[in-house]
């Protein structure tokens, strides 16, 4: 019986799970145990071998904390002081879900799921699932929350029951994206729990299932699926053998699976917009100028930062050095990767995703709410201090066809204090290039204009023409701010 | 015709000719089955590397045995 069949209140983000539930509230996130499990979950947690994973924070911190708080914090007296144990976790500033990662972050969630398989197995200890949906992204870095996943395994057991569901959700999706372009948005809201083998090879056709390495993970679980029919109810009988030949095979199995996730590491993909800073249409001192005015309109503060169209990155990075806490999106997946690679190396907090702000991620799963919509994710951590719409309100409202008055409000939903935006008139060369023609729908479209509409919503603290008045950049903070 | 280019070829042709897949069809079943084979034949390396790790510990223990009969060359040993 999962816990809500067993009167303990029901949570859309972990109702799978028969052993717990986790409830995620605005400071931290508390998670229900089952007594008999929870022993063997701190004996997990106080291997030596997963030490390193939570001092670097890629497995999430649990500390046990009294039922009475959590029973408080939920205002609920359902759980009961027997039989339970309750955990807290720190919350991850901005949960984040595969489709909205690009290539690169979903390799690192598989790298970081097989490394603490591996770690776990030397321990006797194994995971009983592998979703890239166990890891959120705390900035660029990868951390694996689902504590629970971890499990004593059965000794003599050779098989890695997750195996199939980490090349369904991991293996799989990276390779139809490097060989036919399938986007991982694309596949995970139809698919949350990834693709099989049979889909992906008509995905892929038939020969190219059967070349490189599409033909161990596409064309032969492809075949053995149709013909494995024949074994029935046997398939999933149980295997036993000896303990220490078990862990042999599966210390094999899993090294095998992290070649095979090698040979998909994602390359840095070129896209229109990867070589924006090279090609873009702004003079150097203007360059400088916006640099300048944007830091000044950052200065003084810090907190959480949401650089919307961030495109190659080069503003989120400056927040970044200025101590902001920085979400950046784009809807180019090969520039949010890109950012992704630099942020980590460099080791900024920057959070690059793959989300069209126009049309931003839905809620999905169990009554749309097991992984909430983008801007109830905004909504619930109470919004930005501070918002980046650089040189993107033309694309709003030339490409996605929204209204000058949505695009404020849209900016005045997504901060709480400070905007820093550019706006780009039709006289620039960039806005003639993306109207196609249509130039004339925006003759109206004025400086003056874009500053009365913010000014209903903003009080304007500074504004600064560049490209001889085509383009200005204003910074704002929201009405009734001190 | 090797056995390997056999086996590679008929997989080829169960490839070409295989039926259509149905929705009832587990579709981790494949994966499963593919784990199973790989796991029967990751015993029997790992029955191999048993034999090979026993045969080397007897060697080693052999040559061990011979060089502790050596006398030690910094002569220390005391009579």
């Amino acid at each position: 019986m999962r816990h809500a069949d067993r009167g303990l209140p029901f949570s859309a983000s972990s109702f799978r799970d028969p052993v717990a539930s986790t409830h995620v509230l605005a400071d931290a996130v508390f998670r229900i145990v089952d007594e008999g499990f929870a022993a063997q979950l701190d004996q997990a947690l106080a291997l030596p071998g997963l030490r390193p994973f939570l001092d670097a924070g890629t497995l999430i911190a649990t500390e046990p904390c009294p039922t009475a708080e959590v029973n408080g914090a939920l205002m609920v007296g359902a759980i009961p002081a027997q039989g339970y144990v309750c955990y807290r976790h720190p919350r991850i500033a901005f949960p984040s879900y595969p489709y909205e990662w690009a290539p690169q972050m979903l390799h690192a969630a598989g790298r970081l799921t097989l490394d603490l398989a591996r770690t776990l197995l030397a321990a006797g200890f194994g995971l009983k699932d592998a979703t890239p949906f166990n890891v959120l992204f705390d900035g660029p870095r990868p951390v694996f929350i689902d504590v629970t996943s971890i499990e004593r395994r059965r000794p003599s057991d050779p098989l890695w029951a997750a195996e199939g569901q980490f090349l369904r959700t991991i293996l799989l999706p990276l390779l139809l994206e490097r060989d036919i372009g399938l986007g991982l948005s694309a596949l995970f809201l139809s698919h949350a729990d990834g693709i099989d083998a049979v889909e992906a090879g008509r995905l892929l056709g038939r020969w190219r299932m059967l070349t490189g390495g599409a033909f161990g993970l596409v064309g032969l679980p492809a075949l053995l699926s149709r013909r494995s029919q024949c074994q029935g109810e046997n398939l999933y009988a149980p295997r036993d053998t000896a303990p220490d030949k078990a862990r042999f095979i599966l210390d094999h199995l899993i090294g095998r699976l992290a070649r095979r996730l090698d040979a998909l590491a994602p390359t840095a993909a070129q896209s229109h917009w990867t070589d924006y800073v090279d090609t873009r249409s702004y003079e150097d001192a203007d360059v400088a100028a916006k640099a300048e005015f944007v830091s000044r309109a950052l200065a003084g503060s810090g907190g959480r930062l949401l650089d919307v169209g961030c495109n190659t990155g080069e503003f989120s990075v400056l927040a970044a050095r200025q101590g902001w806490s920085v979400v950046a999106l784009d809807n180019d997946t090969a520039v949010a990767g890109r950012l992704w690679e630099r942020a980590a190396k460099e080791g900024h907090d920057i959070l690059p995703l793959v989300v069209d702000v126009a049309q931003p991620t839905p809620g999905t799963g169990l009554f749309n709410n097991q992984f909430p919509a983008f801007l109830a994710r905004c909504d619930a951590a109470g919004g930005f201090d501070a918002v980046l719409m650089l040189a993107v309100i033309h694309h709003l409202m030339v490409t996605n066809g929204l209204p000058l008055r949505a695009v404020v409000d849209l900016a005045a939903r997504l901060t709480r204090d400070r905007l820093i935006l550019e706006i780009v008139l039709p006289d620039d060369i960039m806005f003639r290039k993306i109207a196609r023609g249509r130039g004339e729908l925006f003759a109206g479209l004025t400086r003056e204009l874009v500053l009365a509409a913010l000014a209903e919503k903003f009080d304007i603290t500074g504004t600064l023409d560049l490209a001889g008045g085509g383009r200005c950049l204003v910074s704002c903070r929201r009405k009734g701010q001190p | 015709m090797s056995g390997v280019a056999a086996g590679v070829m008929v997989v080829f042709v169960l490839l070409l000719v295989a039926p259509p897949a149905y929705a009832y069809v587990d579709p981790g079943s494949g994966t499963l089955l593919l784990q199973i084979i790989g796991a029967v034949a990751l015993g029997s390396m790992f029955y191999i590397r048993t034999a090979w790790l026993k045969l080397r510990g007897f060697f080693d223990r052999f040559s061990g045995k011979s060089a502790a009969g050596e006398a030690p060359k910094d002569g220390s040993e005391s009579k």
